[in-house]
């Protein structure tokens, strides 16, 4: 794979045209902590893959933009060459009265592509997070996979985790799945962790930690990874 | 010989209502092993969630004193630092959290409990490593998540790891025999035994006499609906093995 893409992205509105060329490689990281918008315009050649992490952090330890912090993030994929692959990741972490989205519109129009979107985030306060994700296969797209997570840990009575699978499949021959949690952790865990010795805080953190290492993981780079997982490790509460 | 553990007439019953512990009294004292045995849903899980403070169970009556102090105060991160360990029938997974990172959050709080500064990177790999070497686990399981893909018996070794990692004074074993294969359960048993101090107690739970070939008991008590109906000495187990629980269930 080529190297790393890592931009940090600026208050405002931010367009991003993704467009790969046959068998073209791009992972690109995408670091957001000021309020704005981003439009993610994602074409691929057949044979491309595009790796994109979006790190959303519209929560008041991060960055230096003031508040209200709203991020929204718009993911329109056309994939009409076959055998490419797509995978889109997203961590958001949001807090007070800050509200992130991420609107996702995978459109399968050929067969044999793959599609994988994992978007995970964790709630305080009165924020909010909306996650809507269509995922659309054409009639004739067989041999199409495209898979879908979304997983939120809402951490106050005020705040709201909104998610909205979408998904429009006309071809038969397909591997598709789509699943979303809300919640809070499993007390189960937490007693184990307890009962270890580990403060009931402590116990949370690691816990949080892992929930967002599942989408950090997928970042190659592991210079970015750490920085990535640092900052986002200070901001956890 | 010192009091470890002294728990008086306690009563525990399930948050939403029913009263599953009806008024246990049990006395362990240092370098003691007591073994509970008891038919299915006696219980004996529900003792040691309690003993470890649980909140699925509320404590209705009675008392319970950890060395000295009244144990059902305090949180139950606060009874491991004070020497409670609980070997769970069930190991939880915890996917994303490593064993290493696991161990290490655990044993600094420990040691932070205690007034002593946290283990350097190289000490705490040593200390890894030896007490892996107790239960014979691969180094590879250090990097893994915590009991995340173990098998039945790899996580029963695990809860030995733990325990060896946090020198408990009061070792609480739930059922830490069941699924293990014969080669395991001597591993387990061994490593518990190397573990037995003068100074330290255990509390084994078990339907079988093969773990008490290797840990054997000072006494044992035989947990009935809630209350020890009977207590007695290691030959206890071996009736039990052979004639189930009936006839001490009947001579009530
Ligand atoms: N969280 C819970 N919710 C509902 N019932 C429970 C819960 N925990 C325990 N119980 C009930 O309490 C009783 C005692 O259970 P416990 O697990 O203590 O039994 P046990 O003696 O350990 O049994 P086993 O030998 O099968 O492990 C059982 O009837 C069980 O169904
Ligand atoms: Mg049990």
């Amino acid at each position: 794979m080529g190297k790393l893409e890592y931009i940090v992205q600026k208050a405002g509105d931010n367009a991003y045209p993704l467009h790969l060329g046959v068998d073209e490689r791009r992972e690109v990281l995408v670091l957001q902590e000021c309020p704005g918008k981003a439009d993610f315009d994602i074409r691929l050649g057949s044979g491309a893959q595009l790796d994109l992490t979006v790190i959303s952090m519209a929560c008041s330890k991060a960055g230096a933009c003031a508040e209200p912090r709203n991020i929204v993030n718009g993911f329109k994929v056309n994939l009409d060459s076959e055998n490419a692959v797509c995978n889109l990741n997203g961590v958001y972490l949001v807090d007070s009265g800050n509200r992130v989205t991420n609107k996702v519109d995978m459109n399968h129009n050929v067969g044999h592509c793959i599609s994988n979107q994992l978007f995970r985030g964790i709630l305080w306060d009165s924020s909010r997070s909306d996650f809507e994700g269509r995922i659309y296969v054409a009639p004739d797209a067989q041999k199409t996979e495209a898979y879908q997570a979304n997983n939120n840990i809402v951490e106050s009575e005020q705040a709201r985790a909104h998610t909205q699978p979408h998904l429009e499949i006309y071809a038969d021959d397909v591997k598709c799945s789509h699943g979303a949690t809300v919640g809070n952790k499993e007390s189960g865990e937490l007693f184990y962790m307890q009962s270890r010795g580990i403060s009931l805080a402590n116990a949370k953190v690691l816990l949080k930690q892992a929930f967002l290492l599942g989408v950090l993981e997928k970042i190659s780079d592991d210079d970015l990874k750490e920085e990535m997982s640092m900052k986002i490790l200070s901001s956890l509460r | 010989m010192g009091k470890i553990l002294e728990i008086k007439n306690l009563h525990a019953k399930l948050k939403e209502g029913r009263e599953i512990l009806k008024g246990i009294d049990l006395t362990i004292n240092e370098g003691e092993v007591h073994a509970i045995m008891g038919p299915n849903g006696a219980g004996k899980s529900t003792l040691s969630a309690v003993l470890a403070g649980r909140d699925t169970f509320e404590v209705t009556e009675g008392e319970v004193t950890f060395m000295g102090e009244n144990l059902l105060e305090m949180l139950p991160e606060q009874r491991s630092w004070a020497g409670i360990f609980l070997g769970f029938q069930y190991p939880v997974e915890i996917p994303g959290v490593s064993n290493t990172n696991f161990m290490k959050a655990a044993v600094n709080e420990h040691r932070k409990a205690k007034g002593l500064p946290e283990l350097s990177a190289a000490e705490f790999i040593r200390m890894m490593k030896e007490k892996m070497a107790i239960v014979q686990m691969n180094q590879s399981f250090s990097s893994r998540g915590v009991n995340v893909g173990f098998s039945g018996g790899e996580k029963k070794r695990n809860e030995i790891f733990q325990m060896a990692m946090l020198s408990p004074k009061l070792a609480i074993l739930d059922e830490t025999d069941s699924g293990l294969d014969v080669d395991a359960l001597r591993i387990v048993g061994n490593g518990v035994t190397q573990l037995k101090t003068p100074q330290n107690a255990s509390l084994v739970i078990t339907h079988y006499q093969r773990l008490l070939d290797y840990i054997v008991p000072d006494i044992i008590h035989i947990l009935y609906d809630g209350r020890i109906v009977r207590t007695s000495g290691a030959e206890l187990a071996r009736e039990v093995e052979d004639k189930g629980y009936d006839w001490i269930i009947k001579s009530l």
